[in-house]
């Protein structure tokens, strides 16, 4: 891994996409929010500790920093509508922790249109989709776990933005992670926003008190501290099960970190040590708005310049790209 | 490695490369080579660092390991193109464009640049934090760049205040002028031994500052040679004279009134009108063609004076005009006792008797290879100094000039402290000559170097002729009046022996530093 950024494919693909679908896109981005919803079908729920009880975290536990390398990994997107269908740029970078940061950078540019004459095609670039948010949630998830495969090298802990199991991708993921783990590699996700109310439903006086389980931790934790650890299964598909815990390393808004249970049974020893250096990249990250481990928010940065490199508006504007109607009436 | 992300203003932004951990000092040098094989040379003119991460302080706060790889900075540039080549065929100048490498330039490529072969070396300097150093290529090689010999006799000036370096590079610039170009040098030693010494090799007790030097002398291969002849003339006097300069070099030199140009009798004059000053050299031409006695001494002349600047004779004085005209002038008696006054303070400079004294003449200089200094260093002397600069220059003028003598001998005047010869107006007008000659310098090779603290202690006129100018740690007012803003370099943070140059010949060199030369300098 040397610092690469791949943007090679990013013209073949606009010229096939010009020239097969639509020559008039909008040239401003349009706003689009990513979100990976969640949803838990026949949950059964586990606390593996006391869930009553304090468990502090020690940021000067970073042994495991010189034991492993360390990766990260997030992506930034943009999207660019069309009367055909929505022009989508997937930014994916995933980062080493060496001496300095090494990345490898991705971006690719994907045709999304309900035009059924693409349904049976096998364009990569040219995707058919009913649903138009779900189709690119799933492009993402490929995207993410082939991005996140080829780059990191046995024996790693791997920090990856979003969450494991909970949703369509989820089978995606938990595939990746199987192939990581055999790798002697540590998936960890962690999970900034959800409406998750897996811990909550689980006991009638939470669930009467908090809205979500966000709620709840924002509540239970002190600084400095992490949530005892529960489980998830879910009861018809056992390999969709994963253990999590709430950590709050700065003042300010907590964050889920979860693994895939066999994670946390292969690694049990080492658990305490990763949650401690989870806090240590809270601090080093230091935004209590944003909280963020300090790796995953790297990995954004060079995500988003990677979009931003590409100067999209120019390029669209090069490659033979009108502006759409609206653009032109309205600007 | 830095690579160019965009321009800014007419400059070209460069960021570096993981590879670079340091600032890219202000006047290094970069080259781009662009997709046609076009070299594009840079020159830097800021140079800043830019946090890739801006880390949180909580982890210094926390007492936290702090995280070494949020630690890693950018180096931003901004330079300005100043050569490209080769040209293109269809007459236009390349891009430099986004994504383009760049690299320090080397040595084979400043010499690519700057093709002076024939010219004296100098270091290119660079500048951070009011700190300088010399540019050096990536394997740490000082680059130098020779300044052509040719603008030499166009007329350097040389600025600078004491201890900045100038004398060093006036030692310098002679030792050069006399290796290569073979010439003969005539220097005015206005205080101390400054050029007292040129014949001693130059000997530095600071071990660090020595091993510094001998680097410098290695890169440029400047090798020992004192086989030129060397003389110091010194205004006959009987105090002995001071210690560190070889007394074999010592000549006492005197003026002889029968030799004297008269208008080089100006230079004495102080404090007279204008009128007066005009006066006095066919007073003394009248004096010399109908008066004086065949030995005609100057006390004689201050004699028939006297005798003339009475009541009795009306201050009535005969002249004889430069075209062989007779007349006569009446002067003011205030006028009379002011030129008696300075004629008097002069006397002892002429016609001295003594056995060790040698008339100072044109011939005494012009010899191949040949640097003689004139002290003026001790008190009153400047006044002399005024009167021989004057004689001495005007028959070099004339023997080159207009009798065609030493068609092929270089010359070159070495005037350090010259605004104490532009003090009075008088002296001002003594050195007319050297006007004369700065402008007619390159045809006849005569070569003419000024230097004074504060430039402008020079007359306009005559800055304005120079070709080369060289400023060392000057006041800060200097650099907008002689348009050297550009080079981003203050003159007033310059350490010793840096300078800013301002060359015709080469324009693209600004910021440089001399080196030592290998004879002359004692610390």
């Amino acid at each position: 891994m040397y610092s690469n950024v791949d943007i090679s494919k990013v013209k073949i693909r606009l010229n096939n996409i010009n020239k097969k679908v639509t020559k008039n896109v909008s040239f401003t981005p349009s706003d689009i929010t990513i979100m990976m919803q969640e949803f838990y079908l026949s949950p059964t729920m586990s606390c593996l500790e006391d869930i009553n009880s304090k468990y502090d975290l020690y940021p000067d536990d970073i042994q495991l920093l010189s034991d492993w390398d360390i990766f990260a990994y997030d992506e930034s997107v943009r999207n660019f509508r069309s009367l055909e269908g929505d022009l989508f740029f997937c930014s994916s970078s995933t980062i080493k922790i060496e001496k300095k940061y090494l990345f490898n950078l991705t971006v690719l540019p994907f045709f999304f249109t309900s035009m059924k004459k693409f349904q049976s095609s096998n364009d990569e670039s040219i995707l058919y989709a009913d649903n138009l948010s779900e189709a690119r949630n799933l492009t993402m998830i490929i995207n993410k776990t082939n991005s996140i495969l080829e780059t990191v090298t046995p024996h790693s802990i791997i920090l990856i933005d979003g969450p494991l199991v909970g949703g369509n991708a989820s089978t995606y993921m938990v595939k990746m992670d199987v192939a990581l783990r055999n790798r002697d590699c540590i998936p960890l996700y962690l999970v900034k926003n959800s409406d998750s109310r897996l811990i909550i439903d689980n006991d009638p006086n939470l669930s009467k008190e908090f809205n979500n389980d966000f709620h709840w931790a924002v509540h239970k934790l002190k600084t400095c501290s992490r949530s005892s650890f529960f489980k998830y299964t879910d009861m018809y598909s056992k390999e969709k099960s994963k253990v999590f815990s709430y950590l709050k390393a700065l003042p300010g808004f907590p964050e889920r970190v979860e693994m895939h249970t066999d994670t946390y049974t292969k690694y049990k020893k080492i658990i305490p040590s990763l949650m401690n250096l989870l806090a240590y990249f809270f601090i080093v990250q230091g935004d209590y708005s944003n909280p963020q481990v300090r790796p995953i928010a790297i990995a954004e940065k060079y995500a988003r310049e990677g979009l931003r490199i590409l100067n999209i508006p120019v390029l669209l504007g090069k490659l033979g790209f009108h502006p759409t109607i609206n653009q032109v009436r309205f600007g | 490695m830095w690579i160019v992300t965009g321009s800014e203003k007419g400059r070209i932004r460069l960021v570096s490369s993981k590879d670079v951990d340091a600032l890219l000092p202000i006047g290094s040098y970069l080259t781009v080579v662009d997709d046609i094989n076009v070299k594009h040379i840079l020159i830097v003119e800021e140079s800043y660092q830019m946090s890739l991460f801006e880390p949180s302080p909580l982890i210094v706060d926390t007492g936290l390991p702090l995280f070494s790889q949020d630690q890693e900075c950018k180096n931003i540039l901004l330079a300005r193109e100043i050569k490209q080549f080769p040209l293109r065929p269809d007459g236009m100048f390349s891009y430099i464009k986004p994504n383009e490498k760049a690299q320090r330039t080397t040595q084979e490529e400043i010499n690519e640049i700057f093709r002076s072969k024939e010219g004296y070396p100098v270091f290119l300097a660079t500048n951070y934090l009011r700190q300088n150093s010399l540019l050096r290529d990536d394997v740490g090689k000082l680059i130098s760049v020779k300044i052509p010999f040719d603008s030499l006799y166009l007329q350097t000036m040389i600025c600078g205040q004491t201890g900045s370096g100038k004398t060093v590079a006036m030692k310098y610039l002679i030792e050069r002028f006399l290796q290569h170009e073979k010439g003969a040098v005539l220097a005015i030693n206005v205080k101390s031994i400054d050029l007292l010494t040129m014949d001693q090799h130059t000997s530095i007790t600071d071990e660090n500052l020595k091993l510094k030097i001998e680097e410098e002398w290695d890169t440029i291969g400047l090798i020992q040679d004192n086989d030129n002849e060397y003389s110091i003339y010194i205004p006959y006097q009987k105090q002995k004279y001071k210690e560190g300069v070889n007394q074999d070099k010592i000549f006492y030199i005197t003026l002889r009134t029968s030799d004297l140009e008269p208008n080089s009798l100006l230079g004495v004059l102080q404090n007279v009108t204008d009128r007066a000053a005009e006066a006095l050299p066919n007073i003394f031409r009248y004096w010399k063609e109908h008066v004086s006695e065949p030995t005609k001494r100057f006390r004689n002349f201050i004699t028939w004076f006297r005798e003339r600047a009475t009541k009795e004779n009306n201050y009535v004085f005969p002249t004889l005009s430069q075209v062989d005209e007779e007349s006569e002038l009446y002067m003011h008696p205030g006028t009379c006792r002011a030129i008696l006054r300075s004629l008097e303070s002069a006397s002892t400079f002429f016609d001295s008797p003594s056995d060790e004294c040698v008339a100072i003449r044109e011939n005494n200089i012009m010899i191949p290879g040949k640097l003689s200094v004139i002290d003026l260093s001790s008190k009153d002397t400047v006044v002399f100094g005024a009167v021989l600069l004057r004689h001495l220059l005007s028959k070099i003028y004339e023997s080159k000039a207009v009798e065609g003598q030493y068609p092929e001998l270089p010359i070159l005047i070495v005037i350090d402290e010259v605004h104490q010869f532009y003090r009075s107006t008088a002296s001002a007008l003594a050195l007319e000559e050297l006007n004369a000659i700065a402008r007619m310098g390159r045809s006849e090779k005569i070569g003419v170097i000024f230097a004074s603290q504060n430039p402008d202690d020079l007359p306009r006129g005559l800055t304005a002729i120079v070709n080369t100018r060289i400023f060392f740690r000057s006041l800060g007012n200097v650099s907008s009046k002689y348009d050297i803003k550009a080079s981003s370099v203050e003159l007033t943070s310059l350490d010793a022996g840096y300078a800013i140059v301002s060359n015709v010949s080469v324009p693209q060199i600004r910021f440089v530093k001399f080196p030592m030369p290998r004879m002359g300098v004692i610390s």
